[in-house]
């Protein structure tokens, strides 16, 4: 095996190294060109051009040979002066000294350039990179350019529009005397992109101050907030800002000047547009760079989310979130049949995206009640909110009365349980009586401060006992318990016994009997107990059950009306009926 | 009659009151220069701030001009800067086709009118090594100013008298490369070819080109066989417009006036007076005769003679006080060493004590309030050292006709 590739790797090394050396070729080409340049030279300016072609084709065909060799940039030089490319021979000229000294055909022909062809230097520089550029370099007077510089203006021209790569901050050209028009362009330039006037004397040195666009507006740094604009971008060493704002109708004015690289520009409107103007100046305060840049602050908000819900304390709280944009205040209104409040005006910066408030606390009535409420965001200085919503809430109607209250004793304590009628409906809060045994006078156990609570527990300690007794689940609203308006029971037009011996018998007597004198001219009457019931007599006597209560102290207003044909109340008599309630004092263990 | 003469008495004695005399006369100090030479043809810059003169070597073999800045305009003599030659000594041109060559000779020098930073000027100069004196010698003419230098012609004959028109945009010179010397004007900012022929005559010469003020008119001497007449082309401009040479021929015989018909023998370089009205002329009536100085009206009409045996200005002409009132020449007398005299328009010449001997080519200038006369001499008239002609200096003051 390695005898067959003993041959094979000997054929390969062979082969790289004839890769390696110098192909004669390729050197003999370059030679040959730089002499047939040579030839044309020493012909004279008829054959400048030729000699211009055959040097070029040579820097081609060795570019590493040709910028090292003074023997070519010699002949190059001077080919390109004797064709009126004067700022190119210039140029080998520099090229040349920077291998070393120039010889003194060099120097020579540099003195020419400078001191004699009637060529002024026009020096474009810029402080910031603007890469290539084009430029146009027109005669003002054109009649004013000497027939001897028009050549050397043609070629300059067709130079300057084939573009130059500004290296090192600038390049020198070589200009005939006269006054010009110069206007540049590339991607990374910003002036003079209109033609600018400049002078150049011979002899004479003028200079032309590229400024370059910079920095790339992609690479500022931008963050919108409602009215602020904070920027920065990549700084420039030694240099000094200015920046500008644009806006509306072309409104500048300058709202930085510093040499850091950073801004917050405050105090904007929302969802404006604006336009920054960034002026770089170096350190001698020349202008040397423009850039610019859009910025939009926050729109106003346009969504918002809303929810509001009853809480235990019958208080409705309505929360909102603020979907993204700007936004100086949140209020929150009330809607009702005829008007409507606000609830709140929220202006706390930190409570406007995300907050809530309470209304209430709300009394449940006979009816539900149906509650609408509106967030509005607000922008200040808005006519209309720039985002609402709408969050319904309800208040159910008032617990008329408990209804199967059901109990049972589970571990220790006392469960009970009951339902409302309506179902759904609220009081403030129940209150738990319980009656120990029949006629005995109830006593309060417990309460519950929830509107919506539909069970209760107690510990007891004889379970036994307690199984035994009657529990009572009393809603109440404030310091008014909603008694069944059931238990208020009326009857007897007329007594047929008195009291006393309807107690006797063992028939239960009212707890109020009224009578009163009858009213002239009416045709019935009607008796109401508190907002509840009412009943309608044609008699001026009516008895009323159901008034007292075992569990608590009642109170109760009648009101009684008379009534005409045409059924027209007329009050006639308001009787307070107060109940007290005197809790038993029984033996120490039947005590709750 | 004792009226006439009282008249002609009051108006001689108010002529002779408009004259100048001399305030301060002194040697000109010129670094720079080889102390010994000839020097010749002192001129001011147009702004003042300038002079030039020629030089002729010590040998004879060299000539070249000079120019050198005023450093101090305010003070007297003026304090000069050191001279530097027009022509660049040594100067390389990578370029020529023919072996490069020291200019050795040059001479003849024009001002062009103040323009921005340069004072540029042309001179006729050799483009190869002569000597002085030699059989075959060619001058072209050379432009020179900051950033400038080249030759504008090239013809292989002769070109001199360089003369910038007044608005610096033609240069007028004579050029032997056409026959016996014709006039060409260079346009610097011709679209084309920047040279015109504007004088045809095969047989003569014209030599001299001089502009006058307005820059429509050039006066120039024509040689024709033994005598020369003073000329002015009128529209000059007009004339170099014509790109068609036969009708630009034609055109020329219609523009160009004899202003001295008849005359017998030489008229020498003309010169305008300051309101272009006067052409003034030196002339001799015979081949033995001194050369006078004459005037005549460049509308044309009889030449008036002003000064009798003048030394003659070669270079440029007569030269013409600023004001154009009269001139400043040279009485040519053995007895008198040739002194500076002021030729008044109308009036008697008046010497001006100088103090120098064999004094020439007077060139006045005023530069502020005063009026400065350049002239150059062979040295004090009491003493000191006369082989070597000088460049001067007078300041001038009005003559009250003391």
């Amino acid at each position: 095996m390695e005898r067959r590739l003993r041959p094979l790797l000997i054929a390969a090394a062979l082969a790289l190294a004839a890769l390696a050396l110098p192909r004669p070729g390729w050197t003999a080409a370059y030679e040959s060109l730089v002499e047939q340049g040579s030839f044309y030279l020493e012909r004279g300016a008829t054959y400048g051009a030729d000699a211009v072609r055959a040097l070029e084709k040579a820097e081609q065909e060795s570019p590493e040979r040709a910028g090292t060799d003074p023997k070519f940039l010699a002949a190059l030089a001077r080919a390109y002066a004797l064709t009126s490319r004067f700022t190119e021979a210039y140029w080998v000229l520099d090229r040349w000294e920077r291998l070393g000294a120039l010889a003194p055909v060099g120097e020579a022909l540099r003195a020419r350039l400078l001191s004699e062809s009637g060529l002024g230097r026009l020096r474009l520089s810029s402080a910031v990179p603007v890469g290539r550029i084009t430029a146009r370099l027109v005669p003002e007077e054109e009649e004013r350019i000497e027939v001897t510089a028009r050549k050397a203006l043609d070629r300059l021209g067709e130079l300057l529009a084939r573009g130059l790569e500004l290296t090192d901050g600038g390049v020198t050209l070589l200009v005939p005397e006269g006054r010009y028009a110069i206007a540049c362009d590339g991607p990374l330039l910003y002036a003079p992109r209109d033609p600018t006037s400049v002078e150049v004397w011979a002899g004479d040195e003028g200079a032309v101050r590229l400024v370059a666009a910079a920095p790339d507006p992609a690479g500022w740094t931008i963050s919108a907030g409602n009215r602020t604009v904070s920027l920065s971008w990549p700084p420039i060493a030694g240099a000094a800002y200015e920046l500008a704002r644009e806006q509306g109708q072309g409104e500048r004015s300058t709202v930085y000047r510093g040499a850091e690289p950073t801004f917050q520009d405050a105090g904007l409107p929302v969802g404006a547009r604006v336009r920054y103007v960034l002026k770089t100046y170096g350190p001698q305060g020349d202008l040397i760079a423009v850039s610019s840049a859009e910025a939009q602050t926050m729109p106003p908000v346009s969504r918002l989310a809303a929810e509001a819900r009853l809480g235990a304390d019958l208080r409705v709280t309505v929360s909102w979130t603020l979907g993204q944009g700007a936004a100086d205040r949140v209020r929150v209104v009330r809607k009702g049949p005829r008007s409507e409040d606000v609830v709140a005006d929220v202006q706390e910066r930190d409570a406007i995206l995300k907050g809530s408030v309470t209304d209430g606390p709300f009394t449940p009535a006979a009816e539900k009640l149906g509650l609408t409420y509106r967030v509005e965001a607000w922008v200040a200085e808005a006519e209309a909110a720039s985002a609402e919503a709408e969050a319904p809430a309800e208040v159910p109607p008032l617990v008329e009365r408990v209804t199967s209250v059901t109990q049972g004793v589970e571990r220790g304590a006392v469960v009970l349980q009951w339902d409302t009628l309506p179902r759904e409906g609220v009081a403030q809060g129940y209150a738990v009586f319980r009656q120990r045994g029949e006629g005995i006078v109830g006593e309060l156990v417990g309460r519950v401060e929830d509107p919506f609570a539909r069970e209760f527990e107690y510990a007891v300690e004889d379970p036994l006992k307690a199984s035994e007794w009657r529990h009572f689940v009393v809603p109440y609203l404030g310091d008014r318990y909603l008694l069944d308006p059931e238990d208020v029971s009326f009857g007897g037009q007329v007594p047929e016994e008195t009291l006393e011996r309807r107690a006797a018998r063992g028939r239960r007597p009212p707890n109020l009997a009224l009578a009163w004198d009858a009213a002239p001219g009416a045709a019935g009457y009607a008796v109401k107990v508190g907002e509840g019931k009412e009943v309608f007599v044609k008699r001026p006597y009516l008895e009323i059950t159901g008034l007292q209560s075992a569990l608590m102290a009642t109170t109760h207003e009648v009101k009684i009306y008379a009534l005409d044909v045409e059924g027209r109340k007329k009050g006639l008599v308001t009787v307070q009926i107060q109940y007290e309630h005197y809790p038993r004092v029984g033996p120490k263990e039947e005590e709750p | 009659m004792k009226a006439t003469v009282l008249v002609l008495a009051l108006g001689w004695a108010a002529t002779a009151a408009a004259g100048h005399r001399v305030a301060a006369v002194s040697p000109l100090n010129v670094p720079g220069i080889p102390p010994r030479g000839v020097a010749g043809d002192p001129q001011w810059a147009p702004d003042g701030k300038a002079v030039s003169f020629e030089l002729l070597g010590a040998e004879g073999d060299t000539e070249e001009v000079y120019l050198a800045d005023v450093l101090d305009p305010g003070s007297f003599p003026p304090r000069l800067g050191t001279a530097a030659t027009v022509v660049p000594r040594a100067a390389k041109d990578p370029f020529a086709l023919r072996t490069q060559n020291k200019v050795t000779v040059s001479e003849g020098l024009s001002w062009a009118p103040p323009r921005g930073k340069g004072r540029p000027v042309a001179v006729a100069a050799t483009r190869e090594a002569v000597e002085r004196g030699a059989p075959q010698v060619s001058f072209d003419i050379y432009l020179a100013e900051p950033g400038r230098k080249r030759f504008l012609t090239s013809s292989g004959e002769n070109d001199a008298h360089p003369a910038y028109s007044p608005d610096g945009d033609y240069l007028a010179f004579s050029s032997g490369s056409t026959g016996q010397g014709d006039v060409y004007l260079y346009h610097f900012f011709a679209k084309a070819d920047p040279l015109t022929q504007i004088t045809f005559e095969p047989a003569g010469s014209e030599i001299f080109p001089s502009w006058a003020p307005s820059g429509d008119r050039l006066a120039f001497t024509g040689h024709l066989g033994n005598v020369d007449h003073i000329y002015v082309i009128d529209d000059v401009k007009k004339l170099a417009a014509e790109r068609d040479p036969a009708r630009r021929r034609s055109l020329a015989r219609s523009l160009t006036r004899d202003l001295t018909p008849g005359w017998k023998s030489s008229c020498l370089a003309p010169s305008f007076s300051p309101d272009g009205k006067w052409i003034a002329y030196y002339a001799r009536a015979s081949a033995d005769s001194g050369a006078d100085l004459y005037v005549v009206p460049t509308a044309g009409g009889e030449s008036r003679r002003l000064l009798a045996d003048g030394l003659p200005e070669l270079r440029r002409g007569p030269r013409w006080s600023p004001q154009g009132d009269g001139l400043f020449a040279v009485k040519e007398s053995a007895d008198r060493m040739n002194p500076l005299v002021w030729v008044p328009l109308t009036g008697t010449p008046r010497e001006l004590a100088t103090g120098t001997q064999l004094n020439a080519d007077p060139f006045p200038k005023r530069i502020g309030d005063t009026l400065y006369l350049l002239f150059t001499a062979q040295g004090d008239a009491e003493g000191g050292q006369k082989r070597w002609r000088k460049p001067y200096v007078a300041r001038l003051a009005p003559d009250r006709g003391n």
